[in-house]
């Protein structure tokens, strides 16, 4: 995809119109700031950053857990907190039995966020403003919940494409199999979307205003919202895929909400 | 050069509309969130819960059109090319 056919079509307008030195700099000067999108080396970038957010932590685990005392204090104490409120997260969405994938939505949950906060940081990119680091999150949690889904009903996992009505099953499977595969999709975007846009408005902040290098320090409140909400969405909303994979046909819970979140 | 017009007005239109529409679901939602909080303050924690996650869901459909914005942009020559070609001309 990239410039060239920017520079394709400038080239056929110009050649057109005028005789004159086609500008080779529309390829470069085009996407000016953050050009990840299309060169190979710029992406490892974005994977450094990722593995830096998954080395912090390793290191912020293993230091919270030397020493475990009945009644925590400090860290341990902080990180038990962190971890109440991630398990429940299953819990809150499809009841007791969320436990078991409570610690696969916890690990979105503190490796996105950790990411997106290094971005804050001066000197620090988010590994997740890359569209190559939150489309993988996002396979890969479209890959697991397909495994729930087979682990919990075997192969009668495929009938949950097939709608309400058996009668209607050949008009709703290519339907729900679409929305199925949509879903990395949306979640990837959404991910990529907001923390790629904050670099962004930074940027056009920090180049509209070089004399008051301060300015864009006003995004830092709504920047460590959206920070951590998209990681609360992103592992909501695979609890949410799950809970809808694996759900027994016994009581039809009401997650109507859920089905529409896309 | 009509290519180019075209595409800076759907660049700086495509995100504005999603704006709108997003703004008007997001209020939609924080109404349903306040009037729910207004009848029963003691569910507050589990209504803010669901209201910031579905603010997160619908404005999630305005990233989606910024994102498109950020890819039509890159399509764009740059400014100085374009100045550059008409004064020549």
């Amino acid at each position: 995809m990239s410039e060239l056919s920017a520079h394709e079509n400038s080239g056929i307008l110009i050649a057109q119109a005028e005789h004159s030195a086609v500008p080779t700099t529309t390829a470069e000067k085009a996407p000016e700031p953050a050009e990840g999108g299309s060169e190979e080396p710029g992406q490892w970038v974005f994977f450094g950053y990722g593995f830096l957010a998954f080395l912090l932590l390793t290191i912020l685990a293993i230091i919270g857990t030397r020493k475990l005392k009945l009644v925590p204090k400090g860290l341990q104490n902080f990180l038990e907190m962190v971890f109440e409120m991630l398990y429940g997260i299953p819990e809150m969405v499809m009841g007791p039995r969320g436990r078991e994938y409570a610690p696969f939505v916890s690990t979105y949950f503190l490796f996105i966020v950790t990411m997106n906060l290094i971005g804050l940081l001066p000197f620090g990119k988010a590994g997740t403003a890359s569209l190559s680091v939150t489309l993988g999150l996002a396979v890969v949690a479209f890959v697991m919940v397909q495994y729930y889904g087979f682990k919990t009903h075997g192969f009668r996992y495929l009938a949950h494409f097939a709608g309400p009505l058996p009668a209607m099953a050949v008009l709703i499977f290519p339907l729900e199999i679409a929305s199925e595969f949509i879903r990395p999709v949306s979640l990837s975007f959404r991910l990529f979307g907001n923390m790629y846009g904050e670099e962004r408005v930074i940027s056009a902040l920090a180049h509209l205003s070089p004399n008051f290098p301060i300015v864009p320090l006003f995004m830092l409140p709504l920047q460590l919202l959206t920070c951590v909400l998209q990681g609360y969405v992103f592992a909501l909303l695979v609890t949410v895929y799950i809970s809808l994979a694996t759900e027994k046909h016994s009581e039809g819970h009401a997650e109507a909400s859920a089905s529409t979140a896309h | 050069m009509e290519y180019f017009a075209a595409l800076a007005l759907a660049i700086g239109l495509g995100t504005a509309f999603a704006a709108f529409g997003c703004g008007i679901g997001q209020g939609n939602a924080v109404r349903g969130a306040l009037e729910g909080l207004a009848r029963q303050p003691e569910a507050a924690g589990r209504i803010q819960t669901l209201l910031i996650i579905g603010l997160a869901l619908i404005e999630s459909l305005t990233i989606y059109a910024l994102v498109f914005g950020f890819l039509l942009y890159s399509k764009l020559p740059a400014t100085a090319d374009v100045l550059s070609k008409i004064v020549t001309k």
